[in-house]
Order: C-alpha cells, then structure tokens, then sequence
C-alpha cells in the first residue's frame, strides 16, 4: 500500500506598513513586518480565506483538489506563524492561494483585517521536521535579540536581518 | 421475516472502544498547543493594532521573547508527545544503542532508572516475566569451586554409566577394591590444605585479581580471566572490555586475539562524520585497541649504542632522530626486517630513555619483530608486555574534553595542566605536532559521573596553545613513562585496587558524612592508600587520533567511565579502517601487499573469505555469462586474470615482468603464437639422468599467463618472499628482467595511489586497475567530458573499446564509496613502470567478476 503523502507549509503572516521608507525599511524591518496577530484572527478564519482564494482563482478544480486534505496544524496569534498540512501533490496550488490573499474575514462578521501578507518560509515533508525548523528559527532570533541588547543594552534593533535569511 | 439492516454507519469503519481511545489520545497527542492571545490594554483596539510594538516603533521585548519562548516550549512537547503517544512500553522511549533483546519480558535488560515502571506495565498486562533470582539465594560455592565439582560429577556419572569405560578396565578393578573414596578424601584434604596460606605464592595486592603478566625474552602467556571462561580464551585471548564488546559488536578471532570488528549498531555515515571532519563531528569515537603489541625493550648503559643502531636499522635511520631520540616524540613508520630488508609493516617507537623504549606494532607483525629484538646476541630485555599495557584509541572533535572529563591526576601535574589547558579544543589540527601527555592518574571510578573540566575559553590563545610545545615537562613524562614500562610500577599501580562495592561503600559513607556531598561527587584521592595509575596520552598525526596507554587491568575503570560520557560510540576494526580510507591513508594490513602479511591477507586469507561467501549459488557468478573481458581473447585466460576472488599479485609481478622480458631488446609482443608446438623447454627427452621439472618457454603472451597458472599453487621454487615492493621515490633503481627466473624473483615496483570514478561506478575491493591503451586514448579523453546521447542526455552505460590483458597495471586493495569525497574510490597499488612512459593521471578500474571499464583518476599517495 502507498503512504499517503502530504506537505506542510510554515507560513507568517505579516503586517506591512502603507509608509515604508528606505530608512524604515533597514532599521526597523522586525518592527514594521512581524506583529502578532489580533486575537480575531483564528484556524477558523484563515481556513475559510484560504478556501475562498482557491475558489476564486483557482476554480472548482483547485478548491477541491487542495481542499480534500487541507488542514490548519497550528496557529500561534501572538508570534503570527502556523503550519498547514496539504497533500504532496497540491502544494504550489496552495501557495498560489496563499499569495493572493490579503486580507481576513469580513466586514458582515465584524471581524475584518486588511492588509496583510501570508508568507510561506518553509515547506517540508514531516511535520516533526517542521518544528525542529520552528525551534531553531525562534533560538536564533532569541540569540540575536540577545545579542544586540547585551551590545546597546537598547531596544533598537539595527542588525537583525534574520528574517531574510532564511526566507526564499 | 424481515431482515434487519446493518446498523448505518456511513461507510466509515467502526472502532471499538479501546480503538477510540487509542485514537483520541494519538490526536490529542499530535496537537500543538497555542499560547493564549496577549490582552494587553491595545488589545481591544478595533483597528486590530494588538502587536507587539508599542506605536509601530517599539517592540514589547518581554512579550516577544516569551511568546516566543513558549512556543519552542509547545513544540519540543509536542514532538515529544508524539512520539510516545504510540508507545506502551517504558523501553521504547531508549535511543537504539540502548536497547537489548528480550527486553520485552526480562526486566534487566532495562535500564535500572525505567525498571519500576516497566515491572508496572508488565503486570498490567499480565505478561509472563524473567526475573532473575536475587543475591540472597546465592549458592556457597565459588565460581572455580562449582566448576570443578560440577566437572567431576559428570566425569564420575561418565565412567558409571558407561558400560564401554567399565568394560575397558580388568575385572576385579573396581571401586571398593581400588580404595576410590579413600582416594578422593585425600584429595579433598589436599584441596582443602591448598587453600590455607602458603609461604610460595606470592599474594596479589588487590582484591580484583589484577596482576602483571610479562615475561622476558619470550612470548608471554594469554591471561587466563575468569575460570569460568577459560577454555575460551586459550587461543584467542580476549581484551579487557570483551565482555563489553562482545554484547556490542561483531567480534573477529584474529591474530591471536579477539578482536571487536564493527559495532552491531549501523555506523558507516556516523563513523563519517564524528571521525572524519572536525566541523561536522560532535562527539568521540572509541576503540579497545589493546590487541596493538606493546614491547618494552630496555638496555644495559652498556648497549646503549647497541640498541640505538637495532632501532636505527629497523627504520631505516628514521627513529634516532633527535626529535625522536632525545625528546621522546612517538615515532611512528615503516618497520623493516634488518637481515631480509623485508618491510614488515607500520609500528611505533618511544623512547623513555636512552636505554628504554616502548614499541606498538600490529597483532600480525609481532612476533616477527618479537624475535628480531629478542636476538640473544644483543643482551637487551626484551619484556613482551602485550597483556600488561592496554590501550583505547579515541577520535573526534570531542575526544579531549570527554578524555579529561574522566581523568584527574593524583598530584599537582604540569603535564595534566597543559591536557586541561586545551580540553576544550575540538580542531587537533591547531595543536602542535605529536603532543604527548603523561601523569599519574587517579582510579577513575571516583568519578560519580564524569565531569567535564572548567575552562575559560578565552584562557585559549594561539600564543599558550604555542608555548605548549616549548614548555613540555619532558622530565615528568619521561619518570611517567618509566612507571609505565616497569613491572614494579605497574604492579604498584593495582595495589589496593577497589572493587566496585568498596567504592560505593566509600561513595555512601561520605555522602552521609557531608551533608552538601552530591551523590555522583568525586571521592577525594587518599594518598596513603589510593592507587596511582600512571599513564601516557599521544597524539598520531597519520590516523589523527589519541592513544591512551595504561596498565592493562586499569582499562576496564577507564572504558566503563568513558561510556558514560553521551554522543561517546564505539567501533571497530572496521571503522578504523573506513576512517583511514577516507583520510587517504593506508590501513594495515589489507593496504600493505608489500610486506608478508599485507601480501598474505591479500592474496589467501581474502581468497578464503570470499570463496566461502561465495558458496551461496545465488552469489556465484557465472562468468560465461559475463562476456569479453579484454580485447584479444588469450587461450590461457579464460575468465579473469590471476585469482578472480582475490588481489593476485603474484600474477602482477609475473606479467608486468614479463612483459619487460618479451619486449626485451625493442621486441614486438606476440600475443599468441599459433605455430608452437611445445610448452616446455626440453633439450634432449631421452635423456633420463639429467631429469628435471620441464622449464615453460616463454615467447608470447599466452605462454606468460599460462606461466602465472602455474604459480597458482606451485611450493618450493625460488621466489620472491613478496612479489611486490613498494617504490623508493628517492632511489628507483632500473629492474633488469634478464632470464626467465627473474620473473618471479625480481619483486615488482609499485606505488600507491587512490582512484577516484569520473562519473558512474562503484570501485570495490579487489577491482582491476588498467592503463588506457593509446589507441582508445581518443576515446577515454571524450568520455572524461562526457558522452552525450542525441537528445542530450549523459550516456553512463553505453559500450566501450576493451584494453588487452597486459594492460593490467595494478589492483585496488580497498575501495568503496567516500562519503567525504561524494564519490567511489579507491586505494590501491599500480606498477611503477606506469609512471615512467605516462604522464596521464586518468586509469580504467574494472570490478572483479563485471566486464564493465570505468574510467577513474589517480593520485599517488605518499606513505
């Protein structure tokens, strides 16, 4: 019998801000991209969101095609990042509809949250995998923010390009 | 009637309750648990600004790490809990090198810390459980006791039930005539009297047995251990961890010795990447490498020239030099047999002093040097100190810090400052060359648990690393070395050693004493009454690794606590020779056909090996099927060239030679000769008194391989000891071929080198090495570039031109996949001959028993 085999996306969601200058953009680019999620947002939420862009730019192909083994594995409000299960096949599809989506529920629940971008940092095979990277990506930036304060004992964060480094 | 419709279940299977919960608790298992939304005062904010800078500029540091905090938390226990959702039972939770056999029912195959729990679950499910009896039902009688008595309850149940043993003895011999219990009385008396004191024997200064076996001039006895255990050890005597090793990893009965060949465990990648580059390694290999030769050699100040020109002659001049032989540096090289010129094989020399020197050489090469030194006309005192100094190899970037972390000295030591000084060095390659440290060392067992040593990093530099070298305690290590070579000393060293209960007795004591005493603290070394254990620690700069050297019956404390320290492994042979493969070095005795044993290994004991594991019909090639293995079809040369499971290098010699005597005199090689009548020389056939064994006459190529045929088997012709000699690149002499008995008796230049496939293929031990013939030369170079078919693809399988059988230049001796270099390799040995009409580093390698030519790289390698 043949293993039914899936992928998993690590995904962030980020908040750009509308002024960025180019100064903004090298100082503070922790500051300005990485927030932590309104607590409006939930699994419920970025499912049905997800779900619509394949629908609408994907057809009925893509949304059922993806949807049959779509799964939210985890979602963290307060660090912005979850993990999304689909099938092996089915993955740049889902990440066509990652892309086109920036925004989350609707005016009608009260609930709406624009401009936002989901960026996918990482695909892999195994979920254990998976967290491994997580962990390791949450210690190095831990070390950094170590780092630096420990340096200017500030808040301000000129070196941390991190979030670049690992992001293709 | 009605049949009632099965209860509707959607199409879906139906679990059972046990099924249900099982699955529950896996899926709450595979969930990872979030950290709740931070209600901060913005939290309420309608524009959803609830991150966590404060005013888009300021980041809120301690909820940021926290939360990321807690998110590695989650993760971890949710790896974790997945993991052992599925589990049921306490010893699936160990790692792979922990767990044993049985351990499923036998609670002492468990480790000790699990072992409630899994007694636990094994009456929970009402398993049938193998627990041993306790120490209170202990029988009375002492192993050697309840070995002999039970050995002669069956001899006397032999003889009495017996009828063919009663018939052998006369007719009124019988028990009651010959006074038997009259007899055994008095022998129990005489037993019981041998156990009181006695004046002769020499009591041991330990209670663990440990005694120093050497004798002098003479090849010494093989420790007998425990009795229990002594039938096994008489001819292959086992080292001190093999009960250890023997649970651990396949053993091999080698050289007289029982030798741990590789961990059971699967290593090949591991022994890569611990043993292999320091950047990826992040722990220590271990070897019991106690089956090395020690000999201590020592001179009268009288012989002391004496002894410095056997050395000098042994290795060509190499260890008196003063590196060697006034600042004690190891010496490590090429042994020669000073009456054939024979090399013997790799060894190494230390000299303690002018007059004491200690040698390590291989198991297969011993007794040859044994009785090279041990020569009475030389009046040295040869002490054969194999079974009185052990000795653990260890590699990896790891190796210092997990050495040190189980040693202490006694006394204040220098040279244990300067260990402890670089212990946390993972590159040895910053070292200086051939560092070496010696001192007398506490009996590590007074370690609770090992403790690594504290050291500032930064403490470190380039500059004290240098100093190292000038700062040596040359007078320390040399009084070390003494100790370690004396008998005396050596016997001192086991005075009052412990055993495992005293310790423990001394462990308690003093944890109830002190009240802030840890229970794995280290027990404080007693001056008066505490052994000290004096040992040596070298570095080698051609296998890159730590030799420790201590009394023999002190290795067992060291390895048990080295095997405490984690991301310790432990290999073998086997891996000791992957890590020399990759290191692009040879590895005695399997790389060295130039000496005896190389040549022996090669040549029988491999043909051996591999004709019996080729016994199974599904692994016997049959090489008809095979097709053309070379160009031309030689009559002689049915199948392979020379042995086809072995390297043959007899059969090398015979042709490489031979080829220089049919070209003699710029002769044109005939292959076949189709007008010859005859294969032997033969003057006058009636002549009956001048009979001899008729001489092959050789003119053509065939003639040459029927020849090599001949030698297959053939005893008593003058030979060279070993067809092959490694070249000399400072002194090639011209080898002249000028009959035909020089075929045999000239050895064959050769030079090692290392293979590396171009492109596809996978070099194996004992494949064929060819040159290129010129006029494929075209060929070959294209296919160096790559061969490519219409549609653009490599072509890797396509059929190429054959060389002839004299092509053959050499053979690789070992040869595998390099995980280092990304490719297959090999190492092996070609003609020297190769080199002098070529410049062309690019060679064809065939494996044995395929006719499939790849085309490699060589290299040569300097020994």
């Amino acid at each position: 019998m043949v293993r039914l085999k899936s992928r998993y996306v690590l995904f962030e969601i980020t908040y750009p801000s509308q002024t960025l200058t180019n100064n903004d953009c090298k100082q503070n680019l922790l500051l300005l991209k990485h927030k932590s999620s309104p607590k409006q947002i939930n699994s419920k939420i970025i499912m049905q969101e997800i779900r619509r862009s394949l629908q609408l730019y994907l057809g009925d192909y893509g949304y059922g095609k993806v949807n049959s083994l779509l799964q939210l594995k985890y979602f963290s409000n307060n660090t912005s990042t979850g993990i999304l299960r689909c099938h092996r096949e089915d993955i740049d599809l889902l990440l066509t509809a990652l892309f086109y989506i920036n925004k989350l529920g609707d005016n009608t629940n009260n609930n709406y949250i624009g401009k936002l971008v989901i960026n996918p940092i990482k695909i892999s095979g195994t979920i254990k995998k998976m967290e491994q990277f997580i962990i390791k990506r949450n210690d190095r930036l831990l070390k950094n923010i170590n780092i630096n304060q420990k340096q200017n004992d500030t808040n301000d964060f000129n070196d941390l390009n991190w979030a670049n480094d690992e992001t293709e | 009637m009605a049949i009632a419709p099965p209860p509707s279940n959607g199409g879906k299977k139906q679990f059972n309750k046990n099924q249900i919960q099982k699955r529950n608790r896996v899926l709450s298992a595979r969930n990872i648990r979030t950290e709740a939304v931070i209600a901060s005062a913005k939290a309420n904010k309608k524009d959803g600004s609830n991150d966590l800078s404060e005013g888009g500029t300021m980041l809120n540091v301690g909820q940021f790490i926290s939360s990321r905090q807690f998110e590695i938390k989650e993760l971890q226990l949710a790896m974790h809990r997945s993991k052992v959702s599925g589990s049921t039972r306490v010893f699936q939770d160990l790692p792979r090198r922990l767990r044993r056999r049985t351990a499923s029912h036998n609670v002492k195959r468990i480790p000790k810390r699990m072992r409630n729990r899994a007694l636990r679950e094994m009456m929970k499910n009402d398993q049938e459980k193998t627990i041993l009896k306790t120490s209170s039902s202990r029988h009375g009688l002492t192993a050697k006791a309840l070995y002999k008595a039970k050995m002669s309850v069956k001899l006397l149940r032999l003889a009495s039930t017996s009828t063919s043993m009663k018939l052998a003895l006369p007719p009124k011999v019988n028990a009651s005539a010959n006074g038997v219990r009259q007899k055994i009385r008095t022998l129990q008396a005489l037993i019981k009297k041998s156990r009181a004191p006695c004046s002769r024997v020499k009591k041991l200064n330990n209670s663990m047995g440990s005694y120093d076996n050497i004798t002098t001039n003479k090849l010494a006895q093989v420790p007998h251990g425990r009795q229990k255990y002594m039938k096994r050890q008489h001819v292959f005597a086992w080292l001190p961890t093999h009960i250890w090793n023997a649970k651990r990893s396949h053993m091999m009965k080698r050289w007289g010795y029982q030798i741990p060949y590789s961990a059971t465990q699967k290593c090949f990648k591991m022994t890569h990447r611990i043993g292999g580059n320091v950047s990826t390694s992040d722990g220590t290999l271990c070897m019991d490498s106690s089956f090395m030769g020690t000999i201590v050699v020592r001179a009268t100040d009288a012989k002391t020239e004496k002894l410095r020109d056997l050395i000098a002659k042994i290795t060509s001049n190499r260890a008196i030099a003063p590196k060697y032989y006034n600042s004690n540096k190891v010496f490590s090289g090429l042994f020669t047999d000073p009456l054939t010129m024979l090399v013997l094989g790799p060894g190494e020399i230390i000299w303690c002093n002018h007059n004491l020197l200690l040698l390590r050489v291989h198991p297969a090469m011993f007794q040859k040097v044994f009785e090279i030194l041990a020569v009475r006309e030389f009046g040295f005192k040869v002490e054969d100190s194999r079974f009185a100094i052990g000795s653990i190899t260890i590699n990896g970037a790891e190796s210092l810090s997990s050495l040190t972390s189980i040693i202490r000295s006694s006394t204040k030591s220098e040279s244990f400052e300067q260990l402890k000084l670089i212990s946390n060095v993972t590159d040895q390659n910053i070292l200086p060359k051939d560092m070496s440290f010696s001192f007398k060392a506490i009996d590590p067992r007074h370690f609770g648990a090992p403790k690594k040593v504290k050291q500032n990093p930064k403490e470190v530099t380039i500059d004290k690393i240098m100093e190292l070298q000038a700062n040596t305690p040359k007078n320390e290590i040399c009084e070390t070395l003494e100790a370690l070579c004396s008998t005396r000393e050596r016997t001192t060293s086991y005075k009052n050693q412990q055993t495992m209960k005293q310790i423990h007795k001394r462990r308690r004591d003093m944890t109830k004493k002190g009240e802030h005493v840890s229970k794995n603290a280290i027990i404080p070394f007693d001056e008066k009454k505490d052994p000290e254990i004096p040992i040596y620690i070298y570095k080698r700069e051609s296998t890159n690794d730590w030799v420790i050297l201590m009394p023999w019956f002190w290795h067992l404390p060291f390895w048990y606590q080295l095997n405490k320290i984690p991301r310790k492994y432990n290999i073998g042979l086997r891996q000791f020779q992957q890590l020399q493969f990759e290191h692009k070095k040879l590895y005695f005795p399997d790389d060295y056909p130039f000496t005896e044993t190389g040549f022996h290994e090669n040549s029988y004991y491999k043909e051996e090996v591999n004709q019996y594991s080729c016994r199974a019909s599904r692994l016997r090639r049959r090489f008809k099927s095979l097709g053309d293995l070379h160009k031309t079809k030689i009559p002689a040369c049915k199948y392979e060239f020379g042995c086809h499971s072995s390297c043959d290098w007899r059969a090398l010699q015979i042709l490489r030679n031979g080829l220089l005597f049919l070209t003699k005199g710029n002769k044109k090689l005939i292959l076949i000769d189709a007008k010859k009548t005859s294969d032997f020389v033969s003057d006058d056939p009636f002549d009956i008194s001048n009979y001899s064994e008729p001489e092959r006459k050789i003119e053509s190529l065939n003639d040459l391989v029927e020849y090599t045929n001949d030698f297959q088997y053939e005893e008593g012709v003058p030979i060279s000891r070993v067809p092959v000699e490694l070249v000399d690149s400072h002194l090639v002499k011209e080898k002249v071929i000028r009959t035909q008995s020089d075929l045999v008796k000239q050895p064959l230049k050769v030079t090692a080198v290392t293979c590396k496939s171009v492109e596809r293929g996978h070099i194996k031990d004992n494949a064929r090495i060819y040159e290129i013939p010129k006029d494929q030369l075209s060929y070959w170079k294209q296919k160096a570039k790559g061969v490519y078919s219409s549609n653009g693809k490599l072509l890797h399988d396509e059929e190429t031109p054959l060389p002839e059988v004299y092509n053959l230049i050499g053979f690789v001796t070992s040869g595998t996949y390099d995980l280092g270099v990304g490719s297959s390799t090999g190492t092996g040995f070609v003609d020297h001959g190769f080199y002098k009409h070529t410049d062309s580093t690019h060679v064809l390698v065939r494996n044995v028993q395929t006719c499939k030519y790849r085309l490699a790289t060589i290299e040569k390698i300097i020994i």
